[in-house]
Parts: C-alpha cells; sequence; structure tokens
C-alpha cells in the first residue's frame, strides 16, 4: 500500500499525470470513496485493502472521458472492467495509467470476492502484488516504476491453485441454482426481481453500462413504463446486453438497495458463455465481444447451433 | 478538475449520503455515499438523480411575479413585501384560518420549524401540511 | 370440457429470405397451423435477444427467429451474429429457468415454401407439448 501511495506522489510531482483516480478513506466513520488524487495529502489516504462499492473504471468511462491523461489505483476486477471499456471504444488506453494491486483471495467475503477467480492484474501497466514485490506488464508500466524504488518481479497471473479453489467455490454458490428445477429457478429469480424499486443503481453503477441512450429508459418502450416494479425485462434485458462480458465486480449487487443477487445471476451466465464463445473478459484487447463479433471459422458452419 | 463532494441527498427525510461528481466547476453526476450510516451506499432513483436540477436550464433563479398572465422577473424585496401585504389582506378580509401552509421534506427542520410558527404565531392557524402527505 | 392449448406464437422473419419463404407457402396453399403471427424484419440480426425476452415475459409461448441460410445474408453476415445471439440467449433462458425449448432458431430460404410449413407445424407441437408459458400465470406484486 506505502508503495502504491509513493508511486502516486511520484506521479504527481513528475507530472505524467493530471490526477489519480483511486479509492480514499471516507469522510466520517468509514467506507472508501473515490476521489481524483491530485495532491501528497490525498496520496496519503489511498487505500485498496478494502472492497470499494463504485467503479473506478466506470467513472473515467462516463465521467472523465477523452483527453485527459490520469491514472487509476485500482483492483483486478476494476482494472477487467476499465480494459472491457477499452474494447468499446469508451476509453483511450494511451491516456490512462493503470496501477494494479493483487486482492487476497476471498478476502473480502463479497459472495462476489469469494467467486472470483482472478487475483492478479495482469493486464494493467504497473502491478503490486501482496508481498510487495511490483511488476512492469507494459511499456507505460516501465515508464512508471523508474520513478520509484521496489523489488521487481516477472509479470504473474494467478496461480492455478487459487483459481482451482475458486472455481470450487464458484460451483458451490451455484449449486443451489443449478440443483433447482427450473420452475423452481424461474420461482426463485422472479421472487427477487419482484423486489426491484427500479432505482436504476445497479446500471448505474455497473462499469461495462455505458449507453447514453440505455434500453431501460421507459421511453424507448422496451421495458413497460410506469411500473414498479418494473417489468422483469429490466433485468433480463440487461443481462443479455452485459451477460457476455460481466466481470463479477459485483457493484450492482452492492448498490441494490433491496438485496437483490444480481451479480449470480451475471456471473451465472457469464460462466455459461465463455466457455462457449472461448471469451475472458477483461485480459486480451485483442478479443472482442463475443455478441459483436464472429470468426472466419464460424462463417463455414452452415448449421443453426454455434458449432 | 474532477472532484466527489460529499452531501445530504434533498429528496426525502430520510437523507441519504451522497457523492456529488464536480467537473471543472459543474456538477455532473451523483454517486452513492459508501459507508454512510444511513444509506450504507446505496441510493433510490430520486438520490442517484440529485444533481439534475443543480445546472438545468430550466431552474428558476430569480424570484417571478405573475403579471398580465405571463412571469416577470422581480427581487426579492419586491416578491416578499408582495406576499406580506397580500397575506395580510387575505387575513384580514377572510379570517386566518383561510390560509394553508404547505412544507417539504427538501427543506431543512430549521426551515419546517420556522413555517410553522409563523403559520401559528403570526397568521394564526393550524393549517400547516407537508408534502410527503401528498 | 377443457379446450385444448392452443399456442402463441410469434414469427420474426427476415425480410429477403424467410418472410418470402413464408409468402410462398401461403400462395402455394401449403397448409401451417395459424398459432404463429409473423413480424418481418430487415434481417435476423435485427432481433436483439431482448426483443425475444420481451415477447417471453409478455406471454408468448414460442418465439420463432427465421434467417437467411449461412452465406446468403442479404446483408453478407447478419445471420452469424443472429447464430451467436440466439445461442446466447438459449444459456440465458436455461440460467433463469425458462424452457430454451421455447425459442427457435431456423434457416428458411425464399424458395423453401415447404420447408417454412414444416418448420412452423414442428415448432407448434413442440411448444404445445411444453405447454403455456408459465410467466402467464405468474401474477406480478400487487400492492
Amino acid at each position: 500500500m506505502e508503495a502504491v501511495r509513493h508511486l502516486v506522489k511520484e506521479m504527481l510531482r513528475k507530472g505524467t499525470v493530471q490526477g489519480v483516480l483511486a479509492p480514499v478513506k471516507g469522510p466520517g466513520e468509514g467506507g472508501l470513496c473515490p476521489c481524483f488524487v491530485t495532491t501528497e495529502r490525498e496520496a496519503d489516504t489511498i487505500a485498496l485493502d478494502s472492497y470499494y462499492p463504485f467503479s473506478l473504471a466506470g467513472l473515467v468511462a462516463r465521467q472523465v472521458g477523452k483527453g485527459v491523461r490520469i491514472g487509476m489505483a485500482v483492483t483486478t476486477c476494476d482494472a477487467r472492467a476499465l480494459i472491457e471499456l477499452v474494447k468499446r471504444e469508451q476509453v483511450d488506453l494511451d491516456q490512462v495509467f493503470v496501477i494494479g494491486v493483487e486482492c487476497e483471495e476471498g478476502g473480502f467475503s463479497f459472495p462476489w470476492c469469494l467467486r472470483c477467480e482472478h487475483l492478479v492484474p495482469s493486464m494493467a501497466d504497473v502491478a503490486f502484488y501482496l508481498d510487495g514485490s511490483a511488476s512492469a506488464n507494459t511499456e507505460k508500466g516501465k515508464e512508471l516504476v523508474s520513478l520509484i524504488s521496489v523489488p521487481l518481479v516477472e509479470k504473474r497471473e494467478t496461480p492455478p491453485e487459487a483459481r482451482e479453489r475458486a472455481l470450487h467455490r464458484q460451483e458451490e454458490d451455484f449449486a443451489e441454482l443449478a440443483g433447482l428445477e427450473p420452475k423452481d429457478r424461474l420461482d426463485y429469480w422472479l421472487g427477487y426481481f419482484d423486489r426491484c424499486i427500479k432505482c436504476y443503481g445497479c446500471r448505474n453503477s455497473c462499469p461495462l453500462c455505458f449507453c447514453k441512450d440505455c434500453y431501460l429508459q421507459p421511453h424507448k418502450l422496451i421495458v413497460k413504463p410506469g411500473g414498479n416494479p418494473p417489468d422483469r425485462l429490466f433485468h433480463l434485458a440487461r443481462l443479455m446486453h452485459i451477460g457476455d462480458s460481466c466481470v463479477n465486480c459485483g457493484r450492482c449487487e452492492a448498490t441494490c438497495p433491496m438485496g437483490i443477487p444480481i451479480s449470480r445471476l451475471y456471473h451465472a451466465l457469464y460462466k455459461e458463455l465463455s466457455p462457449l464463445f472461448d471469451y475472458e473478459s477483461g485480459f486480451d484487447l485483442s478479443s472482442l465481444p463475443p455478441l459483436g463479433m464472429i470468426t472466419e471459422e464460424e462463417m463455414k458452419e452452415p448449421g443453426v447451433e454455434l458449432a | 478538475m474532477l472532484s466527489f463532494v460529499p452531501t445530504t441527498c434533498p429528496y426525502c427525510g430520510v437523507g441519504c449520503g451522497i457523492l456529488l461528481v464536480v467537473k471543472d466547476g459543474q456538477v455532473i453526476d451523483t454517486q452513492p455515499w459508501p459507508g454512510h450510516p444511513v444509506s450504507e451506499g446505496k441510493l433510490c432513483i430520486k438520490g442517484w438523480n440529485a444533481h439534475q436540477f443543480v445546472h438545468h436550464p430550466e431552474r428558476l433563479t430569480r424570484p417571478l411575479i405573475r403579471d398580465n398572465g405571463g412571469f416577470r422577473e422581480s427581487t426579492w424585496e419586491e416578491a416578499m413585501s408582495l406576499v406580506a401585504r397580500r397575506l395580510e389582506g387575505v387575513k384580514e378580509k377572510y379570517g386566518p384560518d383561510s390560509i394553508a401552509f404547505l412544507s417539504s421534506a427538501k427543506c431543512t427542520n430549521e426551515e419546517n420549524y420556522l413555517l410553522q410558527k409563523f403559520a401559528r404565531a403570526v397568521i394564526g392557524t393550524n393549517n400547516v401540511d407537508h408534502c410527503a402527505r401528498l | 370440457m377443457t379446450e385444448e392449448f392452443e399456442p402463441n406464437i410469434l414469427g420474426f422473419l427476415c425480410n429477403w429470405c424467410s418472410y418470402a419463404g413464408a409468402d410462398l407457402a401461403g400462395v402455394s396453399r401449403f397448409q401451417y397451423p395459424a398459432n404463429i403471427r409473423a413480424i418481418r424484419v430487415m434481417c435476423s440480426a435485427r432481433v436483439d435477444p431482448a426483443l425475444v425476452l420481451k415477447a417471453l415475459m409478455s406471454g408468448i409461448d414460442g418465439v420463432l427467429v427465421s434467417g437467411c441460410h449461412p452465406g446468403d445474408c442479404h446483408y453478407m453476415k447478419g445471420n452469424y451474429y443472429t447464430r451467436r445471439r440466439m445461442a446466447a440467449l438459449a444459456r440465458l433462458l436455461k440460467v433463469v429457468g425458462l424452457e430454451p425449448e421455447r425459442v427457435r432458431l431456423e434457416w428458411v430460404s425464399a424458395s423453401e415454401g415447404v420447408r417454412f410449413a414444416q418448420v412452423v407445424k414442428e415448432f407448434t407441437e413442440t411448444v404445445k407439448a411444453l405447454g403455456p408459458n408459465p410467466l402467464k400465470k405468474a401474477k406480478p406484486w400487487k400492492r
């Protein structure tokens, strides 16, 4: 943590960026708040050791926009979300310096954190690991690590044993639902959707939901307007649009005032679609979101089923 | 350039914590205030859109007085004197109970106290109500 | 006496192939069940899976999405996207607990009048066997 703060201070001092978006200790009793760090004093309050229920990647795409050089100090899920936004041309990656921090396995004990199989931000420019070392994963990253002295190591991936354990926890989490009869599963989800108060919190806090003219708005007449709880299509339409790239950051569920287990549904669909399209969201910039692209091999396939 | 200003949502009596996203002096968005003891990082739809009225082009910025079927801009002094004069007139002609006062959850507790004190002590009526009852 | 269940089926037919195929079936007097209502779209890729979901949420018993054969799309690549989306939609239906058999993707070309009638007949049988859409009975929360 100290190393991250030190790096941010050096970046500000050198003028590499206009500021660094990071979670800081909030006013009052706690909870982390977002901050656009531009001073050393603010940099000293950066705290990446808890889950932060807002998405800095979403803020970059929607609020910061392009044309400004900024840095971000984020956890792995947020960094993955940023890569997904870059693929959707909402963020210019050349303008963003990403500092990623390794997460402790299941450390934050939120259901989505327990399910998470990606602990190491291998797509960040600079990745800080739990043992105090760091690695420069890109050219921009090399520029950054030259500003501080920290034990440097090779780029790491999430250790396979940790991944295995996470997959096991995922199975346990989804087992309850997978074991139900379809009719009971439907009742389970519809029961939860009926709690919805249509606050749009899930859509607002999701980093991947960037559409300015969102489909779920009442004047679009897709989700039946004027209803509360809304037409169940609200959640399912969003699921269809986001499900192929959900990064399981859990902000949707964290911000839902009614406690609907949204990320469980979205992550479950993502786990189904990921092997189907051979797609892992948030890592490789060259693999585009599956529902918006097709491959050469597919074009030779004549049937109705995806090969 | 970008700052997050913690404040309280103005819309209802719950008082959820919100962070106003301010970019280059303009309030452009609202984020929930994580860890706030009342709202715990969650907001209702009014809270999520609490920033929209601040720079809205249709926002009232000066008192308006009805004139010939339309409105004309005025000053606080003129508007206040007009209201005081007309309320006094109504009270004299029709009695104090012909006037009713409607307050709002968007006002502070202190403002609501003042309003009901004004209604009861100055005008002399008990006709005080609140937007949440409507 | 109970009435036999007659399903409501919605068909999204692509203008250039499937709708023409359906038209040919009609002109040639090939019989197919009248449970289907056709909606003409310019390309099967226009069919957003959220629209198919909307149909199911509204109580429609089955949705048929029909387009040109791969390689014959009037817009070159539209039907490939459709295939991906319908595959994703089938998984979504499974995860949520709706029957994936209620949504079918078919390729019907403009000359395949017989095939169109066949497809509709088979699909209507399938949906009839599945029974009415469970969402028709599921009442929204009443104040």
